[in-house]
């Protein structure tokens, strides 16, 4: 329930008070919130089958974010950073997609 | 077949979910050290929907920005093309009244009168002044978009190059005088494009375009203009592209004189 209200008041928070991007942190953002909001399905998920386990959520949560961000900076420091962003969304997303179907699965029976 | 499987391979890999390994119960298995673990969770969340709400508000920050300049911008350009009217409307009546000056002084005496005609002469000739008479109408428009020809890239459009043969082609069969679209054309204009418009002495020029000439005999006029290259390039661009145009001959019909002052070229 608690992390639940979490989501809610972070967005909340950010759309409302619209803290500042420091600009070299701005490339990374769109990809950081993707690889977050795996993390985040991706618990969502193993809440319903009964397999959360809140440090692999944390573990999970920030490496994705770490790991997204580093190929994405690898990729601008090779001149192919767009292609990699393209590359690390297309995985997270298919991500995303497959635990929002597993989610569904478990809550809609279908 | 074993490219399916390679494939298929790699998504289980990219898609095998990070809690595989670990046992059910750790959850509902509730310890002293709960609600520091449920803080932090909440924490993790928290953070991830904050970074999400800050990339939109990001995002939207920009696309007002950019649409802010881009308004500017186009503030700023029509402010100028005002200017540009403004000043083209006062370089004319300085021009009229130049030419009234003129004729106050030089009226009066033969020498006056001469130079006079002189003057007028050459400033028709040059576009310097107003010219009123029978002549011809070529109107040109870009082929209209339908179903068929929105897929090519570039559904016949009217070109700077089809106007220069156009106008030569005016020229050729006994124009005297040119304006497109009431910009007078005088020795020194130039028809070329700049992006997607066609500039007439600089300026750009709206489509339809409507090319207006004068001359000493209308019909005669159509009937070179018709023969010559530009005729059968029109005919043809018709044909192929589906351009519009239309030629036709006027009773009466005012070229206003041209804005730009001839440059002087010192060899």
């Amino acid at each position: 329930m608690i992390p639940a209200i979490g989501l809610l008041v972070g967005i909340v928070f950010g759309l409302l008070f619209q803290p500042t991007v420091p600009i070299w942190l701005q490339p990374y953002l769109p990809i950081a919130v993707v690889a977050a909001l795996d993390a985040v399905f991706g618990a969502f998920r193993s809440v319903l089958d009964g397999l959360f386990n809140d440090r692999i959520f944390v573990i999970s949560f920030l490496s994705n974010v770490l790991v997204a961000a580093m190929i994405v900076f690898l990729g601008d420091q090779l001149g192919v950073g767009s292609q990699m962003s393209t590359g690390v969304v297309v995985v997270l997303t298919m991500r995303i997609f497959a635990n929002v179907a597993a989610i569904r699965r478990h809550l809609l029976k279908a | 077949m074993r490219i399916d499987a390679s494939l298929d391979a790699l998504l289980a890999d990219a898609l095998a979910s990070d809690y595989a390994n670990t046992q059910k119960t750790q959850f509902r298995n509730r310890s002293g050290r709960d609600s520091f673990r449920v803080l932090i969770v909440a924490a993790s969340a928290t953070l991830v929907t904050l970074v999400l709400g800050m990339a939109i508000a990001q995002t939207r920050l920009q696309e007002s920005e950019n649409s802010l300049t881009r308004n500017a911008l186009v503030d700023r350009v029509q402010a100028a093309d005002r200017r540009v009217q403004a000043l083209e409307a006062s370089v004319l009546t300085a021009q009229n009244d130049l030419i009234a000056a003129e004729r106050s002084i030089l009226a009066g005496t033969s020498l006056g009168e001469q130079a006079q005609q002189r003057l007028e002469r050459l400033r028709s000739a040059t576009g310097q002044s107003e010219v009123t008479g029978s002549g011809v109408t070529v109107t040109l428009d870009d082929a209209p978009i339908t179903a068929e020809t929105a897929l090519v890239n570039e559904p016949g459009k009217i070109l700077d190059r089809d106007l220069q043969i156009v106008v030569n082609g005016l020229w050729q069969a006994g124009a005297t005088d040119i304006a497109i679209n009431g910009r007078r054309l005088t020795p020194t204009s130039a028809i070329r494009s700049a992006g997607e418009a066609i500039l007439v002495n600089y300026r750009p020029l709206i489509p339809p375009y409507v090319v207006s000439a004068i001359g000493n005999d209308a019909n005669q006029i159509i009937g070179r203009f018709r023969e010559g290259a530009a005729g059968l390039l029109l005919e043809e661009l018709e044909a192929t592209y589906g351009v519009f145009w239309e030629l036709e001959t006027v009773g009466e019909v005012t070229l206003p004189a041209a804005a730009t002052a001839i440059r002087e070229d010192t060899p």
